[in-house]
């Protein structure tokens, strides 16, 4: 009996090996790559967490202590200033996504021209547009200039504020000006790949061209949609230049409020300001967790398989 | 209610016409099947009946209404196309109502009426499936389902079979038309497969590079094509040139053939190879010649002989399947005189000939 069990059980057992190899495959083979971002973005996060918790700081090995979260919860600037961030990418998400969508059904019998025209600001890098912005914007700048020259206006200060202004006018701006055209190109891609038959069916069972793009283009667009307006949304609340130099002098949003902190000439405040950095990486992930468990649905809805 | 005219219909894309100058008639009630190789421009005919596509010139008539400056959606005619098509993001009963809900009928009067329509298609309680959990065969069905719960005037249907196995296609064909003799719809079959467009269609509209060729019924496109390429797409193999005078036909190769037509001239002359009697005996018949078998191939409903006479002339006859012949063997072919056919060779001319190979 044991002997008839034995060779069957190492079969099995070989068996299991072999898939267990098949199946973590491209795990170790990804190992070397991971392991440097490993060392160093994980190692990075590791120091960050010990120095936040007290440990390994620039004024000593010092001792375990929620110090430093307590430190950074109970300051009012904090909330206020998650509060701006999500203000500003949630306002400049949803904007620059409806702009995009109107954009790309404009576009999307346009010949080449007219598409790269309106893709032409993505490879500017972010810190021109925002000098752009403000030779453009500020009260100093080429459009005031000209109101004045114009007599639309009597001196500079009667120009409204746009930059650096309380509703982050300029920053908001700034941000459309750069993501519509990301987004845009994304839906373009997608609605270029759409089979128009789609749309041709639609209309021939009765749905005007309103009620065909409301109940057929959109929802075949949204897992693109969806994607384009993650990845800008994660962009936009993490951003830290922009807002730092387009941003409202009062209302910093979280990234500018970390940065100052960690600039602090008050060393002792470092270990907060590390905390602080900490608590907007765990925002974002989990905001980016959230939104991919909410459009999870829609997207497997759609993107799922093609009936053939 | 659903008589369609199309009058002098003409699109070209970039100069070149899909379609040119096209008449077509279609009673109301009736299933014609717009017949030709890909790209001969039934799609695009089929498009601009739709409304999908604007016609550069003519006009589109249904119910003696002109259709030109109808979207769509005002056209009452409905599309099934290739594949079926269902919205991938709405459930099968969705799909079905879809055309309801676009015309405002609330909800509960639309869900019943798509599971009415979901019964008659066989596909009752497959409401609340996705249209990937569908086969093609389902899917096709629902299209079909989802056309009709309209109530069209006219059923547009782009090669609605052909994505499907042999087995499946028969069954859907028996189902569409189950349907259309239900509701009376006024159909337009478009495929390039002639078998299907002689089992589905009242008429068949042959097409040629954008123009129509020939407009009969099934019956009359096989046995009395008007040209070579006609009977070529329709699946004649037999042609072979020679010169009539009145019932008396005589081939290039010598043999002299009785036909009940007449015709005068030069004439190509053809017979279907399923129309031939090839037997082991002399008989006494006209058209009957002594001839070889070439080969021979069994395709399972019938089995297609190659024959050559004495003459070298070469013919197919596609005969019973269950009678056996040899290579070599002797045998004796007759043409019946009430098959043969033949069009004046003038009017087939090369190009022709090229479009047939499909």
């Amino acid at each position: 009996m044991v002997q008839v069990v034995q060779p069957e059980l190492r079969r099995v057992r070989s068996r299991i090996w072999a898939e267990w190899m098949e199946r973590s495959r491209p795990y170790l083979l990804l190992l070397p790559a991971l392991s440097i971002i490993g060392v160093l973005f994980g190692g990075g996060l590791l120091l960050a967490l010990f120095q936040s918790l007290g440990f390994f700081t620039l004024l000593g090995p010092g001792e375990l202590s929620l110090e430093a979260y307590r430190a950074a919860y109970s300051n009012s600037e904090f909330w206020t200033s998650l509060l701006q961030s999500f203000y500003i990418a949630i306002v400049a998400t949803a904007l620059s996504t409806v702009l995009s969508v109107g954009l790309a059904m404009l576009l999307r019998s346009a010949n080449r021209w007219a598409t790269l025209a309106c893709q032409i600001t993505l490879p500017i890098p972010h810190l021109v547009g925002i000098a752009g912005i403000l030779m453009l914007l500020a009260p100093s700048g080429l459009i005031a200039r000209v109101f004045l020259a114009l007599g639309w206006i009597q001196t500079d200060q009667d120009f409204p504020l746009l930059v650096n202004d309380g509703a982050s006018i300029g920053l908001l701006i700034h941000f459309l000006w750069k993501e519509i055209p990301f987004i845009t190109l994304i839906l373009l891609a997608v609605l270029r790949g759409l089979n128009p038959a789609y749309e041709q069916q639609a209309r021939a069972l009765g749905a005007s061209p309103w009620q065909c793009f409301w109940n057929v283009t959109l929802p075949l667009l949204k897992p693109g949609i969806l994607s384009a307006s993650l990845i800008v949304f994660g962009f936009i609340f993490s951003s830290f230049e922009v807002p730092f130099l387009l941003g409202a002098i009062q209302s910093r949003t979280l990234p500018v409020y970390v940065y100052r902190a960690f600039t602090d000439t008050d060393l002792t405040r470092r270990p907060e300001a590390i905390a602080l950095g900490l608590t907007l990486s765990a925002i974002s992930i989990a905001v980016i967790a959230i939104y991919l468990w909410i459009t999870a649905n829609a997207r497997s809805q759609v993107s799922g398989k093609r009936n053939s | 209610m659903g008589q369609l005219v199309l009058e002098r219909l003409t699109k070209r894309f970039s100069d070149i016409p899909a379609v040119l100058d096209l008449w077509l008639e279609i009673e109301a009630g009736e299933i014609l099947s717009l017949l030709g190789p890909s790209g001969c421009g039934k799609s695009t005919t089929l498009q601009m009946i739709a409304g999908v596509l604007r016609p550069d010139t003519g006009a589109v008539q249904l119910d003696g209404a002109m259709l030109n400056d109808v979207p769509p959606e005002k056209r009452d005619i409905a599309l099934v196309l290739q594949r079926g098509l269902l919205f991938p993001h709405l459930t099968v009963g969705e799909n079905v109502a879809f055309g309801l809900k676009m015309r405002g009928v609330n909800r509960a009067d639309r869900d019943a009426q798509a599971n009415a329509m979901l019964r008659q298609v066989q596909l009752a309680g497959f409401g609340d499936r996705k249209p990937s959990e569908l086969s093609g065969g389902q899917a096709q069905r629902v299209a079909v389902a989802r056309s009709l719960v309209i109530q069209p005037k006219l059923l547009l249907l782009d090669e609605p079979l052909s994505a499907l196995d042999a087995n499946l296609r028969e069954e859907m064909q028996d189902l569409i038309l189950h349907l259309q003799a239900q509701t009376g719809v006024t159909m337009m079959v478009v495929t390039h497969d002639q078998a299907e467009a002689v089992v589905m269609s009242d008429r068949i509209a042959l097409m040629f590079d954008g123009q129509l060729r020939q407009v009969a019924t099934p019956e009359h496109l096989y046995r009395y094509p008007c040209d070579e390429a006609t009977a070529r797409f329709m699946g004649g193999v037999n042609f072979f040139p020679g010169h009539a005078q009145g019932h008396r036909w005589t081939l290039a190769t010598g043999e002299t053939l009785m036909s009940d037509v007449a015709q005068n001239g030069a004439v190509q002359v053809t017979i279907r190879p399923e129309q031939m009697r090839v037997l082991d005996h002399p008989t006494a018949g006209v058209n009957t010649f002594a001839a070889k078998v070439m080969s021979q191939r069994f395709t399972g409903t019938q089995r297609r002989l190659t024959l050559s006479l004495h003459s070298e002339l070469v013919l197919q006859a596609w005969v019973n399947p269950t009678q056996e012949w040899a290579i070599a063997q002797d045998v004796y072919v007759q043409l019946p005189p009430d098959a043969l056919w033949c069009f004046p060779s003038d009017s087939n001319p090369a190009a022709d000939l090229s479009l047939s190979i499909t």
